[in-house]
């Protein structure tokens, strides 16, 4: 609503200024007092500022007044909103808050035990884990071998019996696993929660453990990748005010490695540390590249499937459940997305998202939590598509969209060490050249400073400002030429911090 | 300015909305919510009434990202209380309720509304006779109507206007309903919250207002549990007006005070105070109580030092429990997409926080205050020994030697130098206060007291902040397409500057700046120039304004022009010369390389290094700025070079390019340090310039009072040189004191003829061996001494010749401007038949 103010000067009452009511958002009186004053000279500003504060303040009641009259008169047959008085929130101290004051308040002894209780249980798991394994290994070698034998002429009831069995042997392994999963999970809550209330632990529990100290079987100790490279820097990022970082190159063969425990890894002291960690504000994160189905680590086997079921997931929510969320997040997502594209038909033409479709697509992000993997506490899993592998790529791809997100959550949860794949590949093949994984780095390499520079720039103070670790995984198989050139790319970048004292 | 008194610290929450989910502009990160709020927070922070309890500040909180503290001033007790422990007379609630209506009557003048006004936020600050103050106000303005906010922050339902519990829409009317409704508790002796729950009341408004006509009537008897008290009629008729069903039945405050000051006008009364009883008054409280420095002193500055004596109010209610953090790594959401939308896990990062007021505490504050002496604060000598050296004022010597970042966060030594400092602006115009002024600013100035600092050194006076009271800043103007790409811009990493608050404010300034200077024009960087002046006078555009005017007329001169291609130029070839002066080896490897300043300087000074350093340490470089002459910025910039001379040293053009292009960390002490350090070693006349500003700094020590004007060179002249030039009067000057090392460049038969004393004769400009001079320049450099050039007729011989010694790594060397002629009918100067050639 426009209002006319007549600016009276010499009697000259026709000359008016319109004034929108009520005042637009970060404009204030003053502004419309000296917009008044400038249109016409020999005007005293106090007076008109008297002037117009009262007409403002005038038309903006009426305005007011009129909308409320309305808005009692014609809500008058219903009830009131009750304005919401704050409850009482008394909850249940969660297992989150009950472990961290457990690790923090517990005798050391204590804590020793339930970390060697951990030890254990992992022990337990990697052996039945291994049996079954083991077991059906055999079958499907078995398999094989009647196959083989019969050559082509065996009956597909024979074939469906084997199979049925393999099937069976399956089951019953992920009956049992899951059913010494739930044992040993609430054992473990059973022990914290004892810890927590009564500082000590169940006694029949503390028996249990069994603690041979022969080593037991894992993987075996990764042999440091001589190939590729392992480089460090510290850069400063930001325009104006700078901050510090860490900045390093590693090379792995799958983003999936970072994650890996390895024999010897699971300790006492290791569970320790990451029962310090995992609460805390210095988490540590990986990203990994996924195809679109939410549920893809399951429905595959993959081999980050097989690491998280290496031990009992004792603080979250199993992988697979995890994944449910995701998958319901996801139809969520898709549903906000096809309200926003409703909302905004401004001409430009997006493929309306399918409702309730729970599949994600290219850039989307999730997030799973663990506490069993090698001093990683949170995943995310970058959505790609297989384009990735050979096409170029613009610095507005989805993908790019997705890495800025991973480092916004980055900032936004306590994460100060992140691994990003470097190339957005997990895997080298024929396509990827010299010129094209330069070409890939310099833009992973200039967005990433980006995105940082964005994260850290609304730093709350000086006293705190960010310190990150930002780890550039590269893929190993690549020539080593690629190596360097990479390498060598990285200073022209980012500002290095110079090893000495610049200061004289 | 309104003192602690015996005012606390009080700090409530909101909770902003979410972050993400919206759409972003321009390819900015959008603004948070509770940016946004802390914009706006600053223009509360400047309401000032006697009967408004005076916001202090506003945090974000870091671990529980979507939550604000926001911490005004509070008081023990209130009108709730007070109800109930004292029997009101009627006069007495005429007096409070007027009180009410003038705070409220001023808010609304300001464009506010209360919006939450409750018996129980109404805070009694003194008892005999009673004052009282309002407080939690103009949370709607904060939260742009609930926009921002996620939690509602109606306090109870006793005194919300129908149409707030219908839909939170507040306005002037809905605060008359719940004015109406104090003033009606406090009358009728019925504190509503004692017989009605919540619901119960809402009920009863429900029922009332279902017959719209008779709403008042029937919630004055429902509302009243006893009658047992003094009937007034000018009260009675205003609460029945106040609780109109409908807003537009209901009086304007300005309406009610009327009424209530018919009524009564000798309500205030004056008091005659005795000088001496004041003096006796004022003896007795320093003596017996413990905090009389503290409750003396000014809110904001209690606060400032509150905020530097303890932990963080994050902190604070974190351990208390009033905010309920959880551990990050529960917080996650499932899945994160477009722009930074979250889905999943939502419950968990809902930070919890109790809904209440919790009172800082001060004890920390208490300790280290009254652990100074009365006298250490309160210094009276201003005004008996002002000729006085400064050697007595300077109170902690140990400490004012510390760097300035370790002197901003000691306590003790802020408050007594915020004391000294506010006492100085506060009588400037007094004969002698400004050079006191200036010597106290050169210790270092309180952040508190920074932008009035800066307003005396600037002299900028009350008239000077009348101009901008006739400039139409919302009428469009050319240079708003570049407003509206660089102003989101402009600071970033500064919370307040990316609030919509701020870019508003920013823009109103500039704009103003472009319709005060019709001869100047938008450059890139004003916007950065502008924004420490925005930051310290956030509410004060008609200071802001004349401030950022006279530092351009002084430090960046006709910088802005559409053409302003010679002044910098000019100032760049400057710089170069005095490069060359300081740093011969440095200047040498640039020149080779064919680095020249206009390919990294020009930023530093069109903007005098805003647009390159942080705000903070801007902050204090300018600080030094303004206490000296314009050609400060100059030795800033060859402090910078300093800074990055062994990355320079050796680097390759392309080295060189980048190091400039992403600066590195400026150790900002170091930085002013050996600013200072130039502008006390390099002649003063060496830095002239044709363009500089008509504006002289006052000087009454030499060299910096002497002329120093030198002939007038194109740019194209100046970039002939390798080093400065000298005036005549400083060249003088210096003979005299010995300061000045001289060489002598004539034929012998000139020299022999006529000299300057002292001088040195080097005739055969061609030997580069310099043999019988090498000595004198490496005690001229020893010693800080200029090397300067006199030459006869042929200038182009001094220009190759003092490029020689540059380019030879020689410090110091500059030319006399004019050569031999320009200076021999100064008798004083000229010895005849000087025989021996060299003299060491």
């Amino acid at each position: 609503m426009e209002v006319e103010f007549p600016i009276d000067s010499d009697g000259d009452s026709t000359k008016k200024i319109s004034i929108p009511i009520p005042l637009p958002k970060y404009t204030n009186i003053e502004d419309w007092v000296r917009k008044v004053c400038a249109s016409e000279t020999s005007l005293d500003y106090e007076d008109v500022y008297r002037k117009l504060r009262d007409f403002i303040r005038s038309e903006t009641r009426k305005y007011e007044d009129s909308k409320n009259d309305v808005l009692i008169l014609s809500s008058m047959s219903k009830n009131f909103a009750f304005p919401q008085i704050p409850k009482d929130h008394q909850r249940q101290p969660s297992f989150a808050e009950k472990f961290q004051f457990v690790v923090s308040k517990c005798s050391s002894q204590n804590l020793i035990t339930l970390m060697q209780m951990e030890v254990f249980m992992k022990k337990e798991m990697t052996e039945m884990i291994r049996a079954r394994n083991w077991e059906v290994e055999e079958l499907t070698r078995k398999c094989e071998k009647v196959l083989d034998e019969h050559n082509d002429d065996m009956h597909p009831h024979q074939i469906s019996m084997l199979n049925e069995k393999l099937r069976q042997v399956y089951v019953t392994y992920s009956h049992q696993v899951a059913q010494l999963s739930e044992n040993q999970r609430q054992k473990y809550r059973k022990s914290v929660d004892s810890l927590f209330s009564h500082g000590s632990l169940p006694a029949d529990f503390i028996e249990e453990i069994d603690l041979d100290e022969s080593h037991f079987m894992g993987p075996a100790t990764n042999s440091t990748n001589a190939e590729g490279v392992n480089e460090s820097f510290t850069i400063y990022i930001g325009a104006q005010l700078k901050s510090m970082h860490n900045a390093c190159l590693v090379t792995v063969d799958t983003m999936t490695d970072i994650c890996q425990t390895f024999e010897g890894d699971w300790t006492t002291s290791s569970r320790l540390e990451m029962a310090t960690k995992l609460y805390g504000r210095n988490l540590a994160a990986v990203t990994l590249l996924v195809p679109r189905d939410p549920m893809h680590h399951v429905t595959s086997s993959t081999k980050f499937q097989k690491l998280c079921e290496q031990s009992t997931e004792l603080h979250f929510e199993p992988l697979a459940e995890q994944l449910n969320h995701v998958k319901t997040s996801t139809r969520q997502g898709n549903i906000w997305r096809a309200e926003c594209v409703e909302k905004d038909d401004c001409g430009e033409k997006q493929i309306k998202p399918q409702l309730h479709d729970s599949v994600l697509s290219i850039g989307d992000v999730y997030c799973t939590k663990h506490s069993n993997l090698h001093k990683i506490q949170i995943v995310f899993h970058l959505v790609a598509d297989d384009v990735l592998q050979s096409v170029e790529i613009s610095s507005r791809h989805a993908c790019l969209n997705g890495i800025r997100n991973i480092i916004k959550m980055t900032a936004h949860f306590g994460i100060t060490s992140i691994h990003l794949p470097l190339l957005l590949i997990d895997r080298p093949d024929e396509s990827t050249t010299i010129q094209w994984c330069v070409k890939r780095a310099e833009m992973v390499y200039k967005c990433v400073k980006g995105y940082l520079m964005e994260v850290c720039g609304g730093a709350a103070n000086l006293e705190s400002l960010p310190h990150y670790n930002v780890h550039f995984v590269l893929p190993s198989g690549l020539t080593p030429s690629i190596y360097t050139t990479i390498a060598n790319m990285f200073p022209s970048i980012f500002h290095l911090v110079p090893s000495v004292s610049i200061t004289l | 300015m309104r003192s602690l008194a015996n005012g606390k610290f009080g700090a409530f929450i909101i909770r902003s909305v979410e972050e993400g989910g919206r759409t972003c502009a321009n390819g900015l990160p959008l603004v948070p919510p509770n940016v946004r709020m802390l914009g706006r927070f600053q223009h509360m922070k400047a309401l000032r009434h006697e009967n408004l309890c005076q916001y202090l500040d506003l945090f974000r909180c870091s671990l529980a990202k979507n939550l604000v503290i926001i911490v005004s001033e509070h008081h023990l007790s209130n009108l709730q209380q007070l109800c109930k422990n004292t029997n009101l007379t009627s006069l007495e609630v005429i007096d409070l309720s007027l009180q009410i209506a003038k705070g409220l009557e001023y808010l609304h003048e300001q464009g506010y509304v209360h919006g939450n006004l409750d018996i129980s936020n109404i805070e009694v600050f003194q008892i005999k006779p009673i004052k009282i103050r309002l407080a939690s106000y103009a949370l709607s303005y904060l939260t742009d109507f609930g926009e921002d906010s996620e939690s509602l922050i109606i306090n109870s339902p006793y005194c919300s206007a129908p149409e707030i519990l219908l839909s939170g829409s507040c306005s002037e009317k809905s605060d008359v309903w719940s004015f109406g409704m104090v003033v009606q508790q406090m009358y009728t002796k019925t504190l509503f919250s004692d017989y009605w729950s919540g619901p119960q009341f809402i009920s009863i408004i429900e029922k009332c207002c279902k017959t719209i006509e008779n709403a008042n009537q029937c919630l004055f008897n429902t509302l009243q549990k006893t009658t047992d008290y003094e009937k007034n009629d000018t009260l009675e008729k205003i609460i029945m007006n106040c609780i109109n069903a409908l807003p537009s039945k209901r009086p304007t405050i300005t309406e009610i005070l009327k009424d209530l000051n018919l009524n009564d006008s000798e309500i205030e009364d004056f008091e005659y105070v005795d000088i001496n009883a004041l003096r006796e008054e004022i003896q007795e409280r320093m003596n017996t109580e413990k905090c009389f420095i503290l409750s003396e002193m000014p809110i904001e500055d209690a606060f400032f030092l509150w905020k530097m004596s303890g932990a963080s109010c994050e902190s604070i209610m974190i351990r208390k429990g009033v905010i309920q953090l959880r551990a990050p790594v529960s917080t996650v959401p499932s899945s994160v997409i477009e722009d930074f939308v979250f889905f999943g896990n939502e419950e968990s990062r809902q930070f919890q926080f109790d809904d209440c007021l919790v009172i800082l505490p001060d004890d920390k504050l208490l300790e280290k205050i009254s652990s100074l002496k009365i006298t250490d604060v309160i210094r009276p000598i201003y005004f008996a020994r002002i000729t006085d050296s400064t050697e007595d004022i300077i109170i902690d010597r140990k400490t004012s030697s510390l760097t300035v970042v370790i002197k901003e966060k000691d306590v003790k030594y802020q408050a007594q130098r915020m004391s000294i400092l506010r006492h100085l602006v506060d009588c400037i115009q007094f004969d002698g206060m400004e050079e006191l002024l200036r010597k106290e600013a050169f210790v270092d100035i309180p952040p508190v007291l920074r932008s009035r600092v800066w307003r005396s050194l600037l002299h900028v006076e009350d008239e000077d902040c009348l101009d901008f009271y006739n400039l139409d800043t919302l009428a469009p103007h050319t240079s708003d397409r570049q407003l509206d790409v660089d102003i989101p811009r402009c600071h970033q990493y500064e919370d307040m500057m990316t609030s919509p608050a701020a870019h508003s404010s920013l823009r109103r300034i500039l704009k103003a700046w472009l319709l005060s200077n019709t001869n100047y024009v938008y450059w890139q960087g004003c916007d950065s120039l502008a924004a420490p002046f925005l930051l310290l006078n956030f509410n004060d555009p008609q200071i802001a304004l004349p401030c950022l005017n006279e530092f351009i007329n002084r430090y960046l001169f006709n910088f802005f022009l559409r053409d302003n291609s010679a002044i910098i130029q000019e100032y760049l070839a400057v710089f170069n010369h005095l490069l060359a002066y300081v740093d011969a080896q440095l200047y040498t490897h640039l020149a080779d390389l064919g680095f020249f300043p206009e390919l990294y300087a020009i930023p530093w000074f069109l903007t005098c290094f805003a647009h390159v350093l942080p705000m903070h340490k801007l902050y204090h470089v300018w600080d030094y700025v303004l206490l000296h002459d314009t050609s400060f910025p100059l030795m800033v910039g060859l402090a910078v070079m300093k800074q990055l001379r062994p990355r320079l040293i050796d680097s390759s053009f392309n080295d060189a390019i980048l190091l400039f292009s992403d600066l590195p960390d400026l150790p900002i002490d170091k930085l002013i340090e050996n600013a200072v350090y130039y502008y006390k070693t390099i002649p003063p006349s060496c830095t002239f310039r044709v363009h500089d500003s008509p504006w002289k700094a006052t000087y009454s020590d030499a060299p910096y009072n002497l002329n120093r004007e030198i002939s007038p060179f194109t740019v194209a002249e100046l970039k002939e040189l390798n080093c400065p030039r000298m005036s005549k009067d400083e060249f003088c000057w210096r003979v005299h004191q010995q300061s000045i090392v001289v060489i002598d460049i004539r034929s012998s038969m000139d020299f022999n003829r006529g000299c300057v004393i002292r001088s040195i004769h080097y005739g055969n400009i061609e030997d580069d061996t310099f043999k019988n001079v090498m000595n004198a320049f490496k005690i001229a450099q020893e010693n800080c001494h200029p090397i300067c050039v006199v030459w006869g007729k042929d200038f182009a011989a001094a220009v190759r010749f003092s490029g020689k010694l540059v380019f030879k790594s020689i410090n110091g060397v500059c030319i006399l401007d004019g050569g031999f002629e320009n200076i021999r009918d100064d008798r004083s100067l000229i010895t005849i038949g000087h025989f021996k050639i060299i003299e060491l």
